[in-house]
């Protein structure tokens, strides 16, 4: 039976004896799980705003050409859901343009307002903002109109990118799922490496397999749990600093639920494992 | 306990070490390989211990065929085993007191146990007042009694020993022979390879080893 002191006794002289070289390997591996989590944070992020709809209550409905604007206005005032409707006349929608794109823009220097259709501008009721979609579609529908368009924000181009955030998410956890690898193996390697002479002395007077592979194989539990817990205190932490001071982000920013955070030490440990064994499958064994 | 059936061990097809060699040790036995430089002793030695195979015959050492173990079976034998390595194969970093308990930390002996055998067995050969100190800062005959202590603190059945005084005076020299002929009276079996006839003071039986060849038993 190898006694737990034994290993342990092992285990601190290879860290005391490349104490940097330890450091610096934990470091890494408690920053590549910073930046896994960060990913899970995104996209649980995206996915939750892809739940927020509407996050913004104001519609332009474009005319189409000599429209029956009393018309559309009254079929636009008779929805529940609008609560204003605002004429803008193509002279108004070229100032705006200006405004937005700056007055010396050359796109907009000299611009003809007859290019432009007239438009409403359309104000939702707060507790419409949600079905923002529904109502343009509506809208878009009157006899008249020729183009609804609205702006979701940036919560809106989010939750538009969920699919490509999702893909992002996949090459970034790929890539740090790789470092970690090889932070670990590297870094058992290395151990080893320096400790060679021991290892073959010891494996001469008959130490089986589990006493020689049980050091490293505890450094890399310490690696991995150690790096693990760190970091979900650094980004938990930082989570609920956010949420302290933007109490507004807590319809799409959640902590991490106590099932993920285990899966996220249990990968973290059983990467470390993994990467330990084959460094020492290689240099031992090997 | 020992036991060499027509054993031979090549090297490169024509380079025989050892050839056809035969010899049964009993337990308790106690023996000293005699010969020159390339006689074939090492090699008698590392078949023995598992370290090489046999090119033909048969080992067999506690019962067991050596050269049909697996290799983690060679390790459990090798636990009930000593060897004085003719390097000494200390840990040149580790301190005295780590490079004699190392052994027994493998066989997973308590703390406590570990501290008070390795204590006695420093005293025992007047290494005591150096236990703290690093291996790799004792004198070549400090490094030997050192050698000698890790391969008999857990009591091993068998001990084997590869010149373990082929480079030390004759003062440490007697002093180590002297630690042999006591765990010889303790009981342990144990081969001793030498090229020197001197230190053969009390040992039972010589067996004269030449190119590979046993010439006496």
């Amino acid at each position: 039976m190898i006694r737990v002191y034994s290993i342990l006794k092992l285990l601190f002289r290879g860290l005391r004896r490349r104490p940097l070289g330890s450091l610096f390997a934990f470091v890494a591996w408690w920053f590549a799980l910073c930046q896994l989590i960060l990913v899970i944070h995104a996209v649980n992020l995206a996915g939750q705003v892809k739940e927020v709809r509407g996050t913004t209550s104001t519609l332009i409905a474009y005319l189409g050409p000599s429209p029956d604007t009393r018309a559309v206005r009254a079929g636009v005032s008779l929805m529940e859901e609008v609560r204003d409707v605002v004429f803008i006349p193509r002279q108004e929608g070229v100032e705006r343009l200006r405004k937005w794109m700056g007055e010396d823009n050359p796109l907009v220097e000299g611009l003809d307002p007859a290019v432009l259709p007239d438009a409403f501008e359309i104000t939702l009721k707060p507790a419409y903002a949600g079905r923002i979609d529904d109502i343009a579609g509506r809208v878009r529908a009157i006899p008249g109109v020729d183009d609804v368009r609205y702006d979701r924000g940036i919560l809106g181009y989010i939750a538009d990118s969920y699919h490509e955030i999702l893909a992002a998410a996949g090459a970034v956890a790929l890539v740090v799922v790789v470092s970690l690898s090889l932070v670990i193996f590297l870094s058992i390697r290395v151990s080893i490496v320096t400790r060679r002479q021991e290892i073959e002395v010891m494996h001469s007077l008959g130490a089986p397999r589990s006493f020689l592979y049980a050091p490293y194989l505890t450094e890399a539990l310490l690696y991995g749990a150690g790096g693990a817990l760190l970091a979900l205190l650094a980004t938990e932490g930082a989570t609920a600093y956010i949420l302290g001071r933007v109490p507004a982000l807590h319809s799409i920013l959640k902590p991490l639920q106590a099932a993920e955070m285990a899966s996220i030490v249990a990968f973290s440990v059983l990467l470390s494992l993994l990467g330990a064994y084959l460094a020492i499958k290689k240099s031992i064994d090997g | 306990m020992i036991n060499l059936e027509e054993v031979t061990k090549s090297y490169h097809d024509n380079i025989y070490a050892l050839r056809e060699v035969s010899l049964s040790i009993g337990r308790g036995e106690c023996c000293f390989v005699l010969g020159p430089p390339g006689a074939g002793k090492t090699t008698l030695l590392k078949l023995l211990y598992g370290i090489e195979p046999p090119t033909g015959g048969k080992v067999t050492l506690l019962g067991r065929d050596v050269s049909r173990l697996k290799p983690s079976n060679i390790q459990a034998l090798r636990r009930h085993m000593g060897f004085v390595f003719q390097d000494y194969r200390l840990i040149d970093s580790w301190t005295v007191y780590d490079n004699a308990a190392v052994i027994l930390e493998i066989l997973g002996k308590s703390p406590g146990y570990i501290r008070g055998r390795v204590w006695q067995m420093l005293k025992w050969v007047g290494l005591q007042h150096r236990i703290y100190e690093r291996a790799g800062d004792l004198s070549g005959g400090e490094k030997q009694l050192l050698a000698v202590i890790r391969a008999t603190i857990h009591d091993p059945d068998i001990l084997l020993a590869d010149e373990p005084v082929g480079s030390l005076d004759e003062t440490t020299a007697m002093h180590v022979m002297n630690m042999f002929y006591k765990l010889h009276k303790k009981g342990v079996t144990m081969l001793i390879a030498s090229h020197r006839e001197d230190p053969l003071i009390d040992f039972t039986r010589v067996i004269t080893l030449d190119k590979g060849m046993v010439l006496s038993r």
